[in-house]
């Protein structure tokens, strides 16, 4: 395997960048975790609604249906 | 803003919404209660998860008694009807904060490197002397002048002309719009 220099300094600049800025960059990581969680706790929300939802739908369905037999039988009779 | 939405009704079926159940758990048992011990309604189900009461009743029961039967108990800022948009905030923050953080630890990093090296370099200059240094050790490296691809110098083409001319933009601006 032949060593790339330029790769090679550059994964030890990072390295060594990283681990000196990392307790600065400590609370935006934090925040960007915390608006993760916060977006896909909403997007789960909202999933849950939409699922409420399409539950109203089909019981509004199975009323209009029902009504509409009871109108059919008593038109019949 | 707090608000209860009367999210669905049909005949003996009625949906409320109150977003803010969320983490009231004691405020879904009481509405829950509340609710149940109205004439006519048979079953209360509530879900804070979602916000939603869902109440199965006579098809005598309004859904205005039952809204205002949770008011009483919720104390909504406002009661919305079948289909209407909630409120929105009017307050839209300046700045996301997940930037007003990054800019606060680029700030920080920045004044620990004029620390370090006692005012001779801040961030910019080191980052612009590191991307110097890794494209010299490169080409020094490889022996070879390799060009980036199409649309990198593209990009780097207009941002150079769109830092570099921005007075002149500017000005044609002005013209464009006098």
């Amino acid at each position: 395997m032949k060593l790339h220099f330029p790769s090679f300094l550059a994964g030890v600049v990072a390295g060594a960048a990283g681990a000196a800025i990392a307790p600065r960059l400590r609370p935006v990581a934090l925040e960007i975790a915390t608006t993760f969680y916060r977006a896909s706790d909403a997007l789960m929300v909202r999933l849950a609604r939409k699922r409420e939802d399409l539950a109203d739908l089909l019981a509004e369905a199975k009323a209009q249906a029902r009504r509409r037999l009871g109108s059919t039988r008593q038109a019949a009779a | 803003m707090r608000w209860l939405q009367i999210a669905h009704i049909l005949p003996g079926r009625t949906r409320l919404r109150f977003p803010a159940l969320r983490g009231d758990a004691a405020a879904g048992e009481r509405i829950a209660e509340e609710l149940a011990a109205l004439p006519g309604v048979r079953e209360v189900r509530v879900r804070p998860f979602t916000g939603s009461i869902l109440v199965h009743h006579e098809p005598e029961v309004t859904s205005a008694t039952l809204a205002l039967a949770a008011h009483r108990i919720l104390a909504p800022d406002r009661i919305l009807e079948v289909g209407e948009r909630p409120p929105r905030s009017p307050d839209v923050p300046e700045l996301s904060r997940i930037a007003r953080l990054a800019a606060k630890a680029f700030r920080e990093i920045d004044r620990d490197v004029r620390r370090a090296s006692q005012g001779s370099l801040d961030l910019g200059t080191l980052v612009t002397l590191g991307f110097f240094g890794a494209g010299a050790a490169d080409v020094a490296t490889s022996r070879e002048l390799v060009l980036p691809p199409w649309f990198n110098l593209a990009w780097w083409g207009y941002r150079t002309f769109m830092t570099n001319e921005q007075d002149e933009i500017h000005s044609a601006d002005g013209v464009d719009a006098g």
